[in-house]
């Protein structure tokens, strides 16, 4: 129940386009509870199957569903990665101080547009991989209910096969993510009296929609993991974010300014 | 549904249209066929090859050299159509094949989700032949500059006629030849989904980096990316497996991301409001934008890494989940097979022996031997992360504990193991020998 809640509320806070891509962890719930109360013999078989036929029919769809989505967003990323890069190059190429029109204000203005798409980019990819991973929580979930209640073995070589398909292997994206890291640790050095002039401003939270989904992100994560009343082994340790606090007070509902 | 189409291209090829008009009649059915071939060239291989040698048998009406170019054979295949009058399509192929061409909007998205709603199995009935021909139409934009191409071409001029005539298996298996024939080494992976039982949905390309640096070169060395065409683009990339449907929608996805280069937030998000967007950049000052974006990106940051240790734990949950059940099939086996007291003959069978004599149940298999995997993790994970989580496990949890990390619960599975948990600690360690865990 509390998976429903925390997922709806993912759902809710994610970025808009979206929405619908995540799972249909409620159809699923009533799916199996449909499979549980007909019972598999006598009168109630005719239903009992078709609903567990529906029941795999869902399941193969979603996974298809994130699979198409993840790789679209993939490609998507794998292209503007590219640009950026490009786009970093051709910066330093003119408006650099060895280029072709040095410009130190020009170079200065679109070096802190680039850097503000790096990191908003950065987000999105994680954002993205946090997609996946809620996903996969949710199957496995489900999963694990499925077999609870018809007393089925549906989870075990089902999960074997989710943990194999494309929108599960995060590898590329994760690599991307690195770079950007790397890049932003690069290109944009932290000058030190640019910190001591930050402390005294107040400022507002730039990129709101992504940092926002990345600051709800990490919240519902670290509520699935509190544990509940079926933790088993398979299930995670509680996560223990170590800026806690720093997080939760992150957590705007609109621009609001930080001191 | 291909199983139907094989049997048909045994019969007679010279049947003409007899046999053509049956396929194309189904054009529901042959469609999803013909998405299905396009869609998984190495899971379809042996139909494309029979394919092909029937044309071949069939006279040859096809230089191998014809088979890249894909409007011809569509055009070919529209032609062959207009024999069927189950199909209501203008007489003069030709003209009005390009007529159809000028007033049908082309859109990729419309492609795609039109390949994805034909090849699914739920909406294979509901194909529409305007579906069809929106898909094949998009295909090549520039039908006209390929027309005249196709027309000079010396090895074409003598099959030309051919190809506007009735040629039943030709242009039929066109589509799938296509695939076949584009065999030059690239990294392509089309993929298809293992879990479904029905025929595969639509070959989705996953890009890779490497792909899309060689589609950037092709694109650059045909004049760039507004000047390069789909169809020029794929044949200069020359990868095995791509469609000219991945590289049309890479192609439109490369110009918008070139002409709207990255938006503050992206394209997929919410915006601030024109109001909200004035008032915010009056506050920030040069400076003030720098510590927001680093707290943005601290906390993404660790959204990342939190999510790859999570990743990385249900990866070994489950791996070693399976680990054991298939140690535990074979012991199962062995049972089986021997009399009713096996001698242990080494030293696993007989821990995972007693264990069967302790719980029967194979989740609590699976459970208690988890607990290895995650003491373990916890030990070599180098992030004080989850060392830090399961000492909290040890706090939070009222129930009763073994040591750090392994945690009994009041669940049902485990009270059969509680009495099991000391003589456990040695299985532990000679469990982690196992080969495949590492």
């Amino acid at each position: 129940m509390k998976f429903g809640k925390r997922l709806k509320q993912q759902v809710q806070e994610t970025l808009p386009d979206w929405r619908d891509k995540y799972l249909s962890y409620k159809e699923l719930k009533k799916l199996v509870r449909l499979i549980s109360s007909a019972p598999p013999f006598s009168y109630g078989s005719v239903e009992h199957g078709m609903a567990e036929a529906e029941f795999v029919r869902l399941l193969n769809s979603e996974i298809e569903k994130f699979n198409t989505f993840f790789m679209e967003q993939e490609e998507d990323y794998i292209i503007r990665h590219e640009e950026l890069k490009q786009r970093i190059q051709k910066v330093i190429d003119t408006l650099g101080p060895s280029g072709s029109q040095p410009s130190e204000a020009a170079y200065k203005e679109e070096m802190k547009k680039i850097r503000k798409n790096i990191v908003n980019f950065h987000g999105e990819m994680v954002l993205l991989e946090n997609y996946s991973n809620i996903n996969y929580t949710g199957l496995a979930k489900i999963l694990k209910k499925y077999d609870k209640r018809t007393g089925g073995l549906l989870r075990l070589p089902f999960i074997q096969k989710v943990l194999e398909q494309p929108f599960f292997i995060t590898d590329l994206v994760s690599k991307l993510v690195k770079q950007c890291e790397y890049m932003i640790d690069t290109v944009f050095p932290v000058e030190e009296e640019e910190i001591m002039k930050e402390r005294r401003e107040s400022i507002t939270v730039a990129g709101e929609g992504i940092f926002r989904n990345t600051i709800a992100a990490l919240m519902t994560m670290q509520e699935i993991r509190r544990g509940s009343s079926t933790h088993s082994h398979f299930s995670l340790p509680p996560l223990n974010l170590p800026d806690f606090d720093l997080i939760q007070s992150s957590q705007l509902n609109s621009p609001i300014p930080i001191v | 549904m291909i199983r139907n189409l094989a049997s048909q291209q045994a019969s007679p090829l010279s049947s003409g249209n007899g046999s053509v008009g049956h396929l194309v009649s189904s054009s529901s059915r042959f469609t999803n066929d013909m998405n299905v071939s396009a869609a998984s060239p190495q899971g379809k291989q042996s139909h494309n090859s029979s394919f092909i040698s029937q044309s071949q048998r069939g006279g040859g009406n096809f230089p191998p050299t014809h088979y890249c170019h894909s409007e011809g054979h569509s055009t070919a295949f529209i032609n062959h159509s207009d024999d069927n009058k189950d199909l209501s399509w203008p007489i003069d192929p030709l003209q009005d094949f390009h007529n159809f061409v000028e007033n049908v909007p082309v859109q990729n998205g419309q492609v795609e989700s039109t390949v994805g709603v034909i090849a699914s199995e739920d909406h294979a009935k509901r194909t529409d032949w305007h579906e069809w021909a929106d898909q094949l139409i998009s295909v090549d934009d520039e039908l006209e500059p390929d027309w005249s191409e196709i027309l000079n071409d010396v090895n074409m001029k003598d099959s030309k006629l051919k190809m506007l005539s009735p040629s039943p298996n030709n242009s039929v298996q066109q589509p799938l030849i296509h695939q076949h024939q584009t065999a030059h080494s690239g990294e392509v992976c089309a993929v298809t989904n293992p879990l479904l039982a029905a025929p595969p949905t639509k070959s989705r390309m996953r890009w890779t980096p490497e792909l899309h640096e060689a589609f950037v070169e092709a694109v650059n060395q045909l004049g760039g990316s507004e000047r390069a065409t789909p169809k020029g683009v794929l044949k200069q990339m020359n990868v095995e497996g791509l469609t000219i449907y991945h590289v049309k929608s890479h192609l439109q996805k490369y110009r918008t991301a070139r002409y709207k280069p990255e938006s503050s937030e992206g394209t997929s998000e919410k915006k601030l409001s024109p109001v909200e967007e004035m008032k915010s950049l009056d506050l920030k000052t040069s400076t003030g934008i720098s510590e927001a974006l680093r707290l943005q990106m601290e906390v993404q940051k660790q959204l990342h890494e939190q999510l790859e240790i999570q990743r990385n734990l249900q990866l070994r949950i489950e791996e070693q989940g399976r680990h054991l059940q298939e140690m535990f099939e074979k012991q199962r086996k062995m049972e089986v097979d021997k009399s009713k007291a096996p001698p242990p003959s080494q030293n696993d069978p007989s821990l995972l022996q007693s264990k069967l004599e302790r719980s029967s149940a194979n989740d609590k298999l699976e459970a208690s031997d988890l607990d290895c995997v995650k003491t373990r993790f916890d030990t070599c994970n180098a992030g004080g992360l989850l060392e830090e989580s399961s000492q909290s496990i040890s706090r939070k949890h009222k129930a009763p504990e073994d040591r750090n990390g392994q945690v009994v619960d009041k669940n049902e599975e485990e009270t059969s193991l509680a009495p099991a948990k000391r003589p456990r600690t040695d299985e532990t360690t000679a469990l982690s020998a196992e080969p495949g865990s590492d």
